[in-house]
């Protein structure tokens, strides 16, 4: 219980919120966000940057400051001057931004861009347009804007899906008493033969062939948990890499694999757990990185991988302090 | 007379192993189409490759070209992505031992027959639907060959 209580710290030390549009920001607690006054008055020699710094976290906030008080750009108020400031609703309005472009992100990953481009530019262009409304302070656009950018780009990550062609993938593997094991991950199915015997196997299910043995019936692969930690846009500043999950029901093991790229083509660790946790004494250098979770059922089949979660690693940086864990994706927009 | 009889019984055995391997080379193709090659696109960790004919395993390099009997053997957290024309790919597991057994196009109907061995290990193929009639796609195991299965056609 003690390790438990260990490992989750670590795992809340390791974890920060990464805002959608790239840069590193960490969003203000939400009790300094009920907090903000509505108006304030300039001291002397203070920028609106460093307001914006003050009470938002985020110096670029300046921009929609200038905005709700019609200063002109790069432009600073007199000392003494009162100006209002941004209210509760930015907060909103920046999680519905940030949620609409994980789903453009997400729409592109899955080949919209390509697939369905008209329906991802309209996203895209939506997503351009709530941008412009949130710098103009025009919250309430914004907040629409960033609303239907996430249904468009959801459209367009449909229609995707639907239009692109449709890859096999399949999985074997053969221990070392000679026993083969055959997944199929997606597609047209295989035909698995020995023994003078075939099984066919479609998408989803598996088998398992004994040496010397025809194929055994096929069966449904188990899927992949949820309540995945760290979650998706996770800055990860400690070497230690706390991973957690749901238990899948009939699972037996766990297969983490991280890999360099959101398709798991570059693949650089995995790991094998018996447990719903893992902690993982990272030796890899700072960057970006991808994580996929897989189960393995008591035949030893492993199930379809969990959809990429995106983390960075700021090891060399971090100091383990300050940090804030990101709202649970799965308690998010889901399928 | 004793002496030639056993020369001409042995003369016969030898075309007859002759004609087995011919069945067995006819069997594994080469000789039917024009032979292919893959490549390494991708490799982490300790991965070596052995080249038909060749002794001395080599550390594997991005765009390594790999022909048909060449070996890829990925030792621990280590992995490669081996990639065949028309875009497929194989991805071999940490610890894994695979063979290149049949990497050929058919000139007259462009249907591409492509074989891997694994040894030991895991492997992961990713490959768009077989179009071509005759294409194949298999992976062998020392107890089981899985083929993939062609795309149904719906007619609606």
């Amino acid at each position: 219980m003690k390790g438990f209580v260990t490992t989750i710290s670590l795992a809340a030390l390791a974890t920060l919120v990464v805002p959608a549009w790239g840069q590193v920001r960490e969003p203000p607690a939400a009790s300094a966000v009920s907090k903000l006054p509505a108006k304030i008055k300039i001291s002397k020699d203070q920028t609106l940057e460093e307001i914006a710094e003050k009470f938002f976290g985020d110096p670029s906030a300046a921009v929609e400051i200038r905005a709700l008080n019609s200063i002109a750009d790069g432009e600073q108020p007199d000392s003494g001057a009162e100006i209002r400031l941004p209210g509760q609703e930015r907060d909103r309005v920046l999680t519905a931004l940030r949620v609409a472009t994980q789903a453009l992100a997400q729409a592109n990953a899955d080949g919209a861009s390509e697939f369905a481009p008209k329906d991802y530019k309209s996203a895209a262009d939506s997503l351009d347009r709530a941008k412009k409304a949130l710098s103009r302070a025009a919250y309430a656009e914004c907040r629409r804007l960033a609303d239907e950018t996430w249904a468009l780009a959801r459209q367009a990550r449909k229609a995707s899906l639907a239009k692109r062609p449709k890859k096999n993938r399949f999985e074997v593997s053969v221990d070392r008493k000679g026993d083969t094991r055959v997944a199929v991950l997606s597609g047209d199915g295989v035909k698995v033969s020995a023994g003078k015997k075939s099984k066919t196997v479609k998408q989803g299910h598996a088998v398992r062939v004994e040496a010397g043995q025809a194929p055994s019936d096929s069966y449904p692969l188990l899927d992949p948990p949820t309540r995945l930690l760290p979650a998706k846009g996770s800055i990860l500043v400690t070497a230690a890499i706390y991973f957690n999950w749901k238990p899948v029901a009939g699972a037996t093991r766990y297969v983490i694999l991280i890999a360099g790229d959101p398709h798991g083509q570059q693949a650089i660790r995995q790991m094998t757990t018996e447990n719903t946790s893992l902690l993982f004494k990272s030796s890899l250098p700072d960057g970006q990185y991808y994580w996929f979770i897989r189960t393995v059922d008591p035949r030893g089949l492993v199930g379809r991988a969990s959809p990429a979660r995106k983390f960075i690693l700021r090891a060399s940086r971090g100091n383990g302090s300050n940090i804030k864990q990101p709202a649970h994706e799965d308690a998010g927009h889901g399928d | 007379m004793l002496l030639l009889v056993c020369l001409c019984f042995l003369a016969v055995s030898c075309d007859c192993n002759r004609d087995a391997g011919k069945e067995q080379k006819q069997d594994a193709g080469p000789g039917q189409g024009i032979l292919r090659t893959a490549r390494i696109v991708f490799s982490s960790g300790n991965v070596r490759v052995k080249k038909s004919g060749s002794m001395e395993w080599l550390p594997a390099r991005r765009d390594m070209e790999l022909s048909i009997d060449d070996k890829v053997r990925t030792l621990r957290d280590s992995f490669a992505n081996i990639e065949f024309e028309s875009g497929g790919l194989l991805r071999v597991g940490p610890e894994s031992l695979v063979v290149v057994t049949d990497l050929r196009l058919e000139p007259v109907d462009q249907a591409r027959r492509y074989t891997f061995t694994l040894m030991e290990g895991k492997v992961e193929a990713e490959l768009s639907a077989l179009e071509k009639g005759a294409s194949e796609f298999k992976i062998r195991t020392s107890s089981a060959e899985t083929s993939l299965l062609h795309r149904e056609v719906a007619f609606q």
